[in-house]
């Protein structure tokens, strides 16, 4: 039966084949858009080296001052932790079973031959090589010791290695960086600049920035890493974490400030700072997720909109055959399988196409390097989205159009339309 | 006939709506790209207010301003400065911070009698006039006279001046309840964030350069001659080390900075038009599909008006016609729809000139949009025989 | 006054490879007032005879004439005008378009002139009384019976006043009792209005009731 279904839907797409064009060119290039910005956020959010420790790790990203009045919370400060904070917080917390401390990724200046070069820079700790897991081309992460005398010593990615050093092996050598000099121990491939945790061109100690934890101030320029033994002990964690957050003197600051930190994903961190300014210790990832759903939705609108009208036109040109049909017996059912059966392969073979072109398109915006170090790639994860958005797309424009046909009287349909 | 056509349309209203909806949705799409284009374009248009080239910033990255700004950072950096404009190859250089065309902004409410707003403000010294090209409209520039006031200069641009202070004469007014801040000039709309930015109400705080403030310096703007010698932002670079040797900087053209400025402007606006460019594609083979099956099915119809007397050019018009009836109905309904979102306070940041801009927009090209889709099902149309079509069972 | 005249004309169609000759050689005076009926079996080029009378269609040879105006030559605005003003159409499955009341089927002919919409109701309103459907204006052709959708078919062929009124087997459709009932109309149009009627049909007795009888085969007349 099925094999006549897909029998009968191919000789009716060969027979309008205007139709079928017009239909493919909306489902491929709707789906074609959904997949690369599905691409895209899976390449900022997605848990793909050297981030393989994703689910398990939480980040301290962002710390609020806000203030309590009358008419709600208002905001003070909205900024980053500082090293002191992050020490103060994240040491020995239960269910912890390494942490680090980052900076934010800055620029540095240097100059090959009176040529500016300008490279983000970025301190870390010794743990950071442990959390992330880098591909080393060669050399190796800076050790404990290194990090703990100080040394000058710095992991560079593989496009700073071809600016400085050409394509050649370069652990050993020295380069400036704001008028500085650091030994490369190591090169790992580039890391793009859309994963804001790991992302820079170079990597140093902390302890190579004589400012570095001087002070006792509360928000700086730091993120903090905590790699949970399991996501299980994500609930405690963040619970101690804001007793701890809580406890902290804030006297320094204005009186009626209270200070906000979670620890939270990534992602997390995105949807808490759309959804609440970064006011409220609430989880707002379902909201995000909910947001996103219906901007899709209404992306899709039209396209399907135009598909329902293609569908009503097509079904309405074969209103005499349906009636013929329905006249000798078929049963509806029958008849609205055989369009929706079409109506999925044509969907499917739409997302197919719209596969090959996200991948196309996504290879040549990796190619041009408008985004720095972006490599965008398709995955099984994003497979699946478009498959699960080609099925929701496939249902909605087939179904009106079915529903109709099924209610087509043969006579009317007989008489060639007064659908 | 009109009328005919409408009963027409409204008795196949449920198959029309359907397609009445769609040009509803492409309106709205449409709608929304007038609406970016517009604002662009006026902004486009609108004048900078500053000249920027052959101008460098030279940003320093304290890590912590509040605490590391003292006496002695200060110090250094106005011996960087003086070392700067020691340069042979440059012409001035100023305080600007922020910077113009960076991505920091400050701002602050202003008062003036009880009318209050806020604007964004950005501290310039004395020679900023010199290193942007900035022309007075009225009243006067920073000078170091001003060193002697117990009250603090600002500048203001022009859209500052008619919003605070209407049709008063803006000159020596305070703009602080406490007096603190008055001011002495007005220029044009200045723009920080570029040409695509928005025109927002903004003031130039004097910065002075002869003592210390609590202010932090950590922005110079520097203008050089035409073609500056190469190593010149290394030689930049090697002067503040030599003060400041730990001291994180950041060299660049502003042209640079304007022009990623522009790119985060226009990226948006190319991936919503490239979008909504496709979408429209899709919209027109879509309708040229529904017209075209619509003239199949209509043969018999097509063939019995020809021969009861419609030329070719009759029939030509009224199709036309009728499709232009349906897309009325669905772009006048969106029409009204969004006519109706400032009134009540949803679109309420666009002005009633965009909004009819894009309202104008979005129907000549719905018009075009539908015409192009309509024209080749119509004309096969007027080639249906009447002896055929009325023979044909 | 001759109202149609057909002189030696040959109609050919060509499709790619096949050329048919529909008709071959014919001549045909009708002259004002006359009911004439044309006859003969399936494919003997009636259809063809009648889209050339009725200015569908042009000859491939030999003139057709119009109230002794020859029509050669004449361009799509000029025979549109013609058929418009001249000529009735009845069809054998009526061609009423569905999506519009009776009203405004019957209005048809009349949009393609220059006339004030007051004036085309009044017009439609009496047609319809003629074929005394006028109760059944505001209804679609799909709720009426067969017999009263070809009686709209023929207000409408009549709401322009035509001196030409061509009918395309009006009857086939129809049972006997209905098809009388249009041969009364028809004849009492003929009579009264003095239009000049032709008709295809396959009836004979129907044939009986008109003036004269012209029979084809095989593309050529042979009466």
């Amino acid at each position: 039966m099925l094999k006549n279904y897909l029998k009968t839907a191919w000789v009716v797409f060969m027979r309008r084949k205007f139709f079928t064009f017009v239909n493919l060119f909306g489902i491929t290039f709707t789906l074609a858009i959904l997949m690369i910005a599905s691409a895209m956020l899976d390449h900022i959010f997605g848990g793909t080296p050297p981030e393989v420790n994703q689910r398990r790790t939480l980040g301290i990203y962002r710390v609020s001052m806000c203030e309590d009045s009358e008419e709600g919370r208002d905001m003070g400060i909205s900024a980053m932790a500082s090293a002191y904070m992050l020490e103060q917080c994240m040491e020995d917390l239960p269910g912890v079973e390494n942490t680090s401390i980052i900076g934010m990724f800055w620029q540095v200046l240097s100059f090959i031959d009176n040529r500016k070069v300008t490279s983000y820079l970025r301190n870390v700790d010794a743990n950071f090589w442990e959390i992330m897991q880098f591909e080393f081309i060669e050399g190796r992460p800076f050790t404990h010791d290194e990090y703990d005398n100080g040394a000058n010593v710095a992991v560079i990615n593989e496009a700073t290695r071809d600016k400085f050093f050409g394509n050649t092996e370069c652990v050993g050598n020295s380069f400036e960086a704001n008028g500085k000099s650091y030994r490369v121990v190591g090169v790992v491939e580039n890391v793009p600049i859309l994963r804001f945790t790991p992302f820079a061109d170079i990597w140093v100690p902390h302890t190579t920035d004589p400012g570095y934890n001087q002070n006792n101030e509360l928000v700086g320029l730091y993120i903090g890493l905590m790699l949970a033994e399991s996501r299980d002990a994500f609930p405690m964690i963040k619970e101690e974490f804001i007793s701890r957050v809580n406890n902290l003197d804030i006297s320094a600051y204005h009186p009626n400030n209270k200070i906000i930190s979670v620890p939270e994903t990534f992602l997390d961190n995105i949807a808490r700072l759309i959804f609440s300014f970064g006011l409220s210790t609430g989880n707002f990832t379902k909201q995000l997720y909910i947001a996103a759903f219906i901007l899709m939705i209404l992306f899709m609108v039209l396209p399907t909109l135009n598909m329902v009208n293609l569908n009503m036109s097509r079904i309405m040109e074969r209103s005499s055959e349906i009636g013929v049909r329905k006249a000798f017996g078929a049963p509806s059912a029958t008849l609205v399988g055989q369009f929706l059966v079409e109506n999925i392969v044509l969907t499917s073979a739409g997302g197919l196409l719209a596969l090959l072109i996200a991948y196309v398109v996504l290879a040549v915006i990796s190619s041009t390097g408008v985004i720095p170090y972006a490599q965008f790639t398709l995955n099984i994860r994003i497979f699946l989205t478009a498959v699960g958005i080609a099925f929701v797309f496939g249902t909605f424009s087939g179904v009106y159009p079915a529903w109709r046909m099924s209610r087509m009287n043969p006579v009317d349909a007989l008489r060639g339309g007064a659908a | 006939m009109i009328r005919h056509l409408l009963r027409l349309v409204w008795n196949r209203k449920r198959f029309n709506f359907l397609l009445m909806l769609e040009i509803f949705v492409s309106f709205i799409v449409l709608f929304s790209v007038g609406v970016l284009a517009e604002i662009f374009v006026t902004r486009v248009k609108k004048p900078l207010g500053i000249h920027y080239d052959n101008v460098y910033t030279l940003g320093f990255d304290f890590r912590d301003l509040e605490s590391e700004w003292n006496e002695t950072k200060y110090n250094q950096i106005m011996e960087i400065f003086d070392e700067i404009e020691r340069l042979s190859s440059v012409e001035a250089v100023a305080i600007n911070c922020p910077v113009t065309f960076g991505m920091a902004v400050s701002s602050r409410n202003l008062t003036y009698n009880d009318n209050s707003v806020s604007s964004q403000y950005s501290r310039f010294s004395d020679d900023a006039r010199e290193v942007f090209g900035i022309e007075m409209i009225q009243g006067e520039w920073f000078s170091e006279e001003h060193d002697a006031l117990d009250w603090t200069p600002i500048v203001i641009n022009r859209m500052l001046a008619e919003e605070l202070f209407g049709d008063e004469d803006p000159i020596g007014k305070p703009v602080l309840e406490d007096g603190s801040m008055r001011v002495v000039g007005v220029i044009e709309d200045f723009r920080s964030s570029g040409e695509y930015g928005q025109i927002k109400r903004f003031y130039l705080l004097r910065q002075s350069t002869t003592h210390y403030s609590s202010y932090a310096i950590y922005n110079l703007v520097i203008r050089t001659h035409p073609n500056p010698p190469e190593d010149f932002q290394e030689n930049v670079m090697d002067i503040v080390h030599t003060v400041m040797p730990d001291m994180a900087i950041n060299i660049d053209p502003l042209e640079k900075l304007k022009a990623r400025n522009r790119q985060f402007a226009l990226v948006p606006l190319t991936i919503t038009i490239v979008i909504a460019a496709f979408l429209m594609i899709m919209v027109a083979l879509g309708m040229i599909g529904v017209f075209w099956q619509s003239i199949t099915r209509r043969r018999e119809e097509i063939g019995l008006r020809r021969a009861l007397g419609s030329t070719k050019k009759t029939l030509y018009q009224n199709l036309l016609m009728e499709i232009f009836l349906i897309v009325n109905l669905g772009s006048a309904l969106a029409a009204i729809i969004l006519v109706q979102l400032p009134v009540i306070g949803v679109l309420s940041f666009l002005s009633w000139k965009t909004m009819f801009v894009a309202l104008g927009f979005s129907f000549v090209l719905i018009y075009l949009l539908s015409f192009m889709s309509g024209m080749y099902p119509v004309w096969l149309a007027t080639r249906i025989q009447p002896a055929e079509a009325l023979h044909y069972e | 006054m001759n109202m149609i005249t057909l002189e030696n004309v040959d109609k050919v169609y060509r499709t790619d490879k096949i050329e048919t000759l529909a008709l071959s050689n014919v001549n045909l005076t009708v002259e004002e007032g006359e009911f004439v009926a044309v006859m003969g079996p399936s494919g003997c080029g009636k259809s063809t005879l009648l889209n050339l009378v009725g200015l569908l269609d042009k000859p491939s040879k030999g003139a057709v004439r119009m109230m002794d105006r020859d029509i050669n030559g004449n361009s799509d605005r000029k025979m549109a005008k013609l058929r418009n003003e001249n000529i009735g159409f009845i069809f054998q499955s009526f061609h009423l378009v569905n999506d519009l009341s009776v009203i405004d089927n019957v209005e048809i002919p009349l949009l393609y002139r220059k006339m004030s919409g007051k004036e085309r109701r009044n017009r439609c309103k009496e047609a319809l009384e003629k074929v005394d459907l006028l109760s059944r204006m505001h209804h679609r052709p799909s709720q009426l019976s067969g017999g009263q959708q070809q009686r709209v078919a023929i207000a409408r062929a009549i709401v322009g006043e035509p001196r030409l009124l061509l009918a395309d087997e009006p009857t086939g459709n129809l049972d006997s009792q209905m098809g009388f009932e249009i041969m009364d109309i028809l004849n009492g149009l003929n009579k009264n209005a003095n239009t000049t009627i032709v008709m295809v049909t396959h009836d004979q007795r129907l044939a009986d009731d008109t003036e004269r009888v012209i029979r084809l085969f095989d593309g050529r007349r042979i009466n």
